[in-house]
């Protein structure tokens, strides 16, 4: 689904945020990436979605060069950023039809997805109201629903559960696994490594921009728990 | 150093620091050379001209005017600041950190008023505080002197009571009502221009300097109470003058004070609404984007502010001629029934067709559009759709705003004065070519100076390097056809004219579209 291969960063300046990097999510993966603050997990993705451009590897969905065919790349996928800021001028409802719009969803589908969504994440009272009224978990919801307006078949997210309240991020689990169940992938970057490991098929950790572990989690913890192998391969002692 | 002069030169750093934001130190202090000869320029020129202004009105026997003239100047340049700082006032970004440190609020709210103070002083002092030294030097006595340099001192308070009251009356509605903000927008354009109509009206009325007799002069400085009272508050400094002056700046200071600190630390733009209803509608991904675009744009007032004068002249100009008929445009101008009839007769359809084509170069939405994305950006780049649909989205807000108006300006006029179908048809051509050119211009500046990091829209709307950029391309493109005239309209006539203006700008246009479609596409795309 999501194949990164050789991939490496380089910023204006000279500093080398991702090297070499090579990760393959597939079909049904639940994809956890991990690293410390700087290790280049934003970056990774932030490329991986065509929003930064990169010199060096290769990046396809599907098989779309996401350099050479971006639209189709990005038919395919949904991104979620840490921090979504949202056009705070429209409304709820504006903005979700604004992006149906451009990923050209019927009206009974975006209709029909937007009020399953709404009704989980519990905020359909608040659609009509413009975005800049909203706090940063509704924010946090209303870009969720956005990204599962259009059925992407991989979704890339980026720290989801920060601003989530408690019961939001119960219900963002049991979409994540019921969206993977149904062939989809969706690969995130987390630090909370207990959240990792209980939801993730899959982990890749990334230190300094250089990935030193990855694969089906129950593998690469082996023995221990996540938190420790975390904080034991990224000890620079 | 106490809390308040903290604050005070904190407020002044960030500013500052916003400014050097992005900049290496070269183009900083480049700015900043720029900005200083800016200022000792204007500082000259007003100068000279307060002193020329002083010698003149002292042979006539009303040196008095002189102050009255300085006033008339200064406080439009205050009502115009405060209007257009109206439209940004009262969110203030750091109220949160500041009303939770251990400053009174007091002192937070009154160092955030002396630094716009700070701001926007100088102007105002310097064409104001020219005209008092012009006064003294000329003859004037040492107290009117004082008086005048406290006057000088008051007068930026006017810009700063403007724009708390508007900005917190703004603010209230828009937190009450949906759609407040854009109503108390088009208010303030209101304001704006019945300030540009009176601006026009007083200054020409103001400028009759020669073999103005006392009386006269005298009749000028009371035929409007408050400027009267001001100019008495310096020349005489008599009891009544100085109570009403003080009174008429003070009182209103200090009211708009009260409201500001009832605003300032609150939640601005939290409409909620109790509609319950959602509509889902179905556009085209280049409609949708388009929608954006303007539900964007009437949501940004400064935005509007800075960009909708175009279509507002527009209308002004051709209702104006339509309704009053070009001669009365000409007498406006001074010229003598005599001088008018002398003029060849294609003089008044190319002077109409510059003064269109001028006004449509002073809208440019697309100059700022791609920085106002912003921190929205991501979802630009993150959607599956083309540059050029993200382009066309954007170039025909500023197609909608100039280009209907501007061709109904060109109907209306050419029908009043005379002009036939071919006249009329070319020049509609040319000005929709030309409308579509700018567009794609603005765009152009903005691929070729992007910020998308900024903290405040005026960074991008107002001091965004290419907003000025595209106004002088803008400028430099729209004239380029002009010199035609000079070449054509002797032998051929005003619609092969306007016929080779329209070509003129569709060659700039295939150039500017063949570049937004390679150079710009590439640009565009390595933005992150």
């Amino acid at each position: 689904m999501l194949h990164i291969e050789n991939f490496t960063k380089i910023y204006p300046g000279g500093t080398k945020a991702v090297d070499n990097l090579t990760l393959h999510v597939e079909a049904g993966d639940l994809y956890g990436f991990i690293g410390h603050n700087g290790a280049g997990k934003t970056t990774t993705i932030r490329s991986a979605v065509g929003i930064l451009p990169f010199e060096h590897g290769e990046i396809t969905i599907d098989g779309h060069s996401i350099k050479k065919e971006p639209v189709a790349c990005k038919k395919l996928l949904a991104y979620l950023p840490d921090d979504p800021q949202l056009y705070e001028a429209l409304t709820g409802i504006q903005y979700i039809n604004f992006i149906a719009d451009l990923y050209s969803v019927s009206k009974d589908d975006r209709k029909r997805r937007t009020q399953k969504y709404a009704e989980m994440f519990e905020i359909e009272g608040n659609l009509n109201s413009p975005i800049s009224s909203y706090s940063h978990g509704m924010k946090q919801k209303i870009a969720l629903i956005t990204a599962f307006v259009h059925e992407p078949r991989l979704l890339v997210l980026d720290e989801p559960f920060i601003g989530l309240d408690p019961k939001a991020s119960f219900t963002m689990k049991s979409i994540m696994k019921e969206f993977c169940a149904e062939g989809n992938a969706i690969f995130f970057s987390t630090h909370i490594l207990e959240v990792a490991e209980k939801l993730c098929t899959k982990i890749a950790i990334i230190k300094n921009g250089s990935l030193i572990a990855s694969g089906d989690t129950d593998t690469v913890r082996g023995t221990q728990t996540l938190e420790n192998l975390f904080l034991e391969l990224t000890d620079d002692e | 150093m106490s809390k308040f002069f903290l604050l005070v030169r904190t407020n002044v750093l960030v500013l500052l620091g916003t400014m050097r934001k992005n900049r290496t130190p070269g183009r900083y202090i480049l700015s900043g050379i720029f900005l200083a000869f800016a200022f000792i320029a204007v500082t000259l020129s007003f100068g000279g001209q307060s002193f020329v202004q002083q010698m003149l009105l002292r042979k006539s026997g009303v040196p008095e005017l002189g102050i009255t003239v300085a006033l008339v100047t200064a406080l439009s340049l205050s009502i115009l600041i405060g209007l257009m700082r109206a439209a940004t006032m009262p969110r203030s970004n750091d109220a949160d950190l500041l009303l939770s440190m251990p400053i009174s609020r007091t002192t937070v709210i009154a160092s955030k008023i002396v630094t716009q103070y700070l701001f926007d002083a100088p102007f105002i002092i310097m064409i104001f505080g020219s005209s008092v030294i012009a006064y003294r030097v000329f003859g004037g006595d040492l107290s009117a002197l004082l008086r005048g340099l406290m006057l000088t001192l008051l007068l930026p308070l006017i810009p700063v009571t403007l724009s708390y009251f508007l900005g917190s009356a703004i603010a209230a509605l828009s937190e009450r009502f949906r759609g407040a903000k854009l109503v108390a927008t088009g208010f303030l354009m209101l304001l704006l221009v019945g300030y540009m109509f009176i601006n026009f009206s007083s200054s020409a009325m103001y400028q009759k300097f020669e073999a103005i007799s006392r009386e006269e002069g005298l009749a000028l400085i009371h035929a409007i109470a408050p400027l009267g009272w001001m100019t008495e508050f310096v020349t005489t400094g008599n009891l009544l003058s100085v109570a009403l002056t003080l009174a008429l700046l003070l009182i209103p200071f200090y009211l708009a004070l009260q409201v500001y600190a009832v605003f300032f630390g609150r939640q601005g733009g939290a409409y909620r609404s109790k509609d319950k209803k959602v509509i889902f509608g179905v556009k085209s991904p280049r409609m949708a984007l388009f929608d954006k675009e303007v539900k964007r744009y009437l949501s940004m007032p400064l935005y509007i502010f800075n960009t909708a004068f175009g279509p507002v002249l527009l209308v002004v100009f051709a209702g104006f001629i339509t309704v009053l008929g070009p001669d009365k445009v000409f007498e406006s101008m001074g010229m003598t029934s005599t001088e008018m009839n002398i003029i060849p007769e294609w003089v008044i359809p190319v002077l109409v067709s510059v003064v269109l084509a001028f006004i449509c170069s002073m809208t440019s939405t697309t100059a700022a559009s791609i920085s106002l994305e912003g921190k929205n950006f991501w979802i630009l780049r993150v959607s599956p759709v083309t540059t050029g649909d993200i382009f066309f989205g954007k170039c025909l807000l500023n197609v909608v705003l100039i280009v209907p108006i501007g061709i109904l300006s060109v109907i209306a006029i050419g029908l009043r004065i005379g002009q036939g179908f071919p006249e009329i048809f070319f020049h509609s051509i040319a000005l929709a070519v030309l409308g579509v050119m700018l567009s794609c211009v603005g765009l152009i500046a903005n691929l070729l100076f992007p910020k998308l990091k900024w903290e405040s829209e005026a960074q991008v709307v107002k001091q965004g390097m290419s907003v000025v950029i595209n106004m002088l391309f803008a400028l430099i493109l729209t004239g380029l056809p002009f010199p035609l005239m000079a070449i054509l309209l002797p032998s051929a006539g005003i619609a092969y004219f306007y016929a080779a203006q329209a070509a003129i700008y569709g060659l700039f246009l295939g150039a500017s579209l063949l570049f937004l479609k390679t150079a710009g596409k590439k640009m565009f795309e390595a933005l992150s």
